[in-house]
């Protein structure tokens, strides 16, 4: 065969979207997990998420870093860490120091022929480098349904490899005049 | 090679728009035509498509890096200095690349090889149709028993694209911005689908229009959100980046972009004569010469091109009888080139142009477009195609 057995579109058909062809063998249909980083509910809705999923990821993720951030018995050990980005929590057996979230992870897993579905959403940290890090509980270890927090279920960190750099922009439209100046052949770019 | 006419599918527009295909007329116009297909055999498909394709893309990349060693090359394709280096760099650096498309005359009946008309290796469209919508047009018709069981496409391109994304994955930081004008429904339909395509191979994905792209006090590009953009897919002629504002600002950007730089001396139709030169009497080459005199009336049996023309525009044509044949367009503004001219074949419903693909390094697939003039142009229709 010169084509393919099976094509799936994802984001943009209306729900996600496979077919296998009429000589395709049964292949088990696409699963994938699509994350997202976003430091507002906002910035979640415009990537095309619902209102509804953003503010579920963004509490979930809130409600985690208060059982799992990072705890520090000084502000300065959190600061060293985190910068400004320390609030002190009060809790019975003292007091500890722990950064504020500054963003959520959320994972949503497509697949064809199915709305995307919430998995999770976990707190994000900035770190005084500039890194971004994300606290997950690690499945992998400590007791079988374990919350965030419990003792036993293991919760790590690992840094966000779509890191939010961001800049002062001091300009826009600086592209895309061309186009414009061309635009009564269509404005498109179109090769051919 | 046979045109067929062949009933369309009753649900097809509602599938189109079901499935990101909204562009499927373009102000009014049909651009989707299923209304007829042509029909190859297997063979027309691998030698007189698949292998030449192969064969030219291997080349081309020769080619790209002999010129970015080569100053009187670079000059002589009207790429500005400033680029130069930036140029060479992402060519030293195997900067990662996804995909292009080769325009061939081809008329299947034993008459000759394919022609290269030229190469679309920078902004290449038509992408969503032949990968998909085309593929999907085969399945139904075939299912419905409009096409006979068996019935096969050369069509790799959606999966050979989600490959060479997971590929150049590891290469890219993260999230890919996916970038073109934001008023054309065709380009935003095209990086809509790119960028599906990217995400099933696992990678973040953002899009911007071209106009919203920021620039910083630092000297790199942001997003409306002051994020920084740091891989950059644009649908927008790197030649048209050079020339705007924020071009300067390329090369110390740090920017990841797709595609990348030495593009800019693949998307040049300078490349025709650049290949006559070092292959002259190739089988699926047209005599191609610099043309240093634009304003003198082009002789019978040639073609002028300015280095920079999409869409078919400012094309002037004389046929070996002497007919002349002209499209207008925007791009009089850089050097031309003339190549032999080569007729498009006669088919019932105009002059199908052959878009074959090479997606990383592959070919894999091809597209047939068909227009009512010797000159594809952007009110060509699409038209499906199946190997029998």
């Amino acid at each position: 065969m010169k084509r393919s057995r099976q094509l799936a579109l994802l984001a943009i058909a209306q729900t996600p979207w496979l077919l296998v062809g009429c000589d395709g063998s049964s292949a088990p249909p696409q699963e994938l997990t699509k994350q997202g980083f976003y430091t507002s509910i906002e910035a979640c809705e415009r990537d095309g998420n619902s209102a509804e999923v953003c503010q579920k990821a963004s509490t979930a993720a809130n409600t985690a870093s208060t059982n799992a951030a990072p705890r520090y018995k000084t502000k300065a050990e959190c600061i060293a860490e985190y910068g400004d980005l320390c609030t002190e929590r009060e809790h019975e057996s003292g007091g500890f120091w722990m950064p504020l979230m500054t963003g959520f992870m959320i994972s949503q897993l497509l697949s064809p022929g199915r709305a995307p579905v919430y998995l999770d959403s976990n707190p994000i940290y900035r770190t005084r480098a500039g890194q971004y890090t994300e606290v997950y509980r690690d499945r992998g270890v400590g007791a079988p349904g374990g919350g965030w927090g419990t003792s036993g279920g293991g919760v790590s960190t690992r840094p966000v490899d779509i890191a939010p750099n961001r800049a002062i922009t001091v300009s826009r439209s600086g592209f895309g005049s061309s186009a414009a100046a061309r635009s009564g052949w269509g404005g498109s770019s179109r090769g051919g | 090679m046979q045109r067929i006419a062949i009933a369309e599918r009753p649900d097809w527009r509602a599938s189109a728009e079901r499935l990101g295909f909204q562009f499927h007329t373009i102000d009014g116009d049909p651009y989707w035509d299923e209304s007829a297909y042509y029909a190859f055999s297997l063979e027309e498909i691998e030698r007189d498509i698949e292998t030449p394709t192969g064969e030219l893309h291997e080349l081309a990349m020769d080619l790209v890096g002999e010129v970015v060693r080569d100053e009187s090359l670079l000059r002589r394709l009207a790429i500005p200095e400033p680029y130069w280096q930036w140029i060479a760099e992402s060519w030293r650096d195997a900067s990662p690349h996804l995909y292009g498309r080769m325009d061939f005359a081809y008329a299947g009946d034993g008459s000759g090889p394919a022609k290269l008309y030229e190469l679309n290796y920078d902004t290449p469209t038509s992408l969503y149709e032949a990968a998909f919508f085309q593929w999907l047009w085969l399945e139904e018709q075939v299912g419905r028993g409009a096409l006979a069981q068996g019935s096969d496409q050369y069509n790799l391109i959606q999966e050979t694209l989600i490959e060479a994304f997971a590929t150049i994955a590891k290469r890219l930081p993260r999230p890919l911005y996916f970038s073109a004008v934001r008023e054309s429904l065709e380009d935003q339909g095209t990086i809509a689908y790119l960028a599906d395509c990217a995400e099933q191979a696992g990678l973040a994905t953002r899009k911007i229009a071209i106009e919203d792209i920021g620039l910083s006090e630092d000297g790199r590009y942001t997003d409306t959100d002051d994020y920084v953009i740091e891989a950059l897919f644009k649908l927008y002629p790197l030649e048209f980046m050079f020339a705007e504002e924020f071009g300067a600002a390329l090369p110390a950007s740090r920017l990841v972009l797709i595609e990348p730089p030495w593009k800019a001396i693949l998307s040049n139709k300078g490349i025709l004569p650049l290949l006559w030169q070092r292959h002259e009497g190739h089988p699926n080459l047209l005599p191609a010469f610099f043309d240093d005199k634009p304003e003198e009336a082009l002789p019978a049996g040639w073609v002028r091109k300015p280095l920079f023309s999409r869409e078919g525009a400012n094309i002037e044509l004389r046929t070996n009888d002497g007919d002349a044949h002209r499209s207008d367009g925007p791009y009089t503004d850089a050097p031309y080139i003339r190549q032999a001219f080569h007729p498009l074949p006669k088919f019932d419903g105009g002059y199908p142009l052959i878009g074959s693909w090479v997606v990383g390094d592959r070919p894999c697939g091809l597209g047939v477009r068909e227009d009512a003039s010797l000159i594809t142009q952007d009110t060509s229709r699409f038209v499906p195609h199946v190997i029998r």
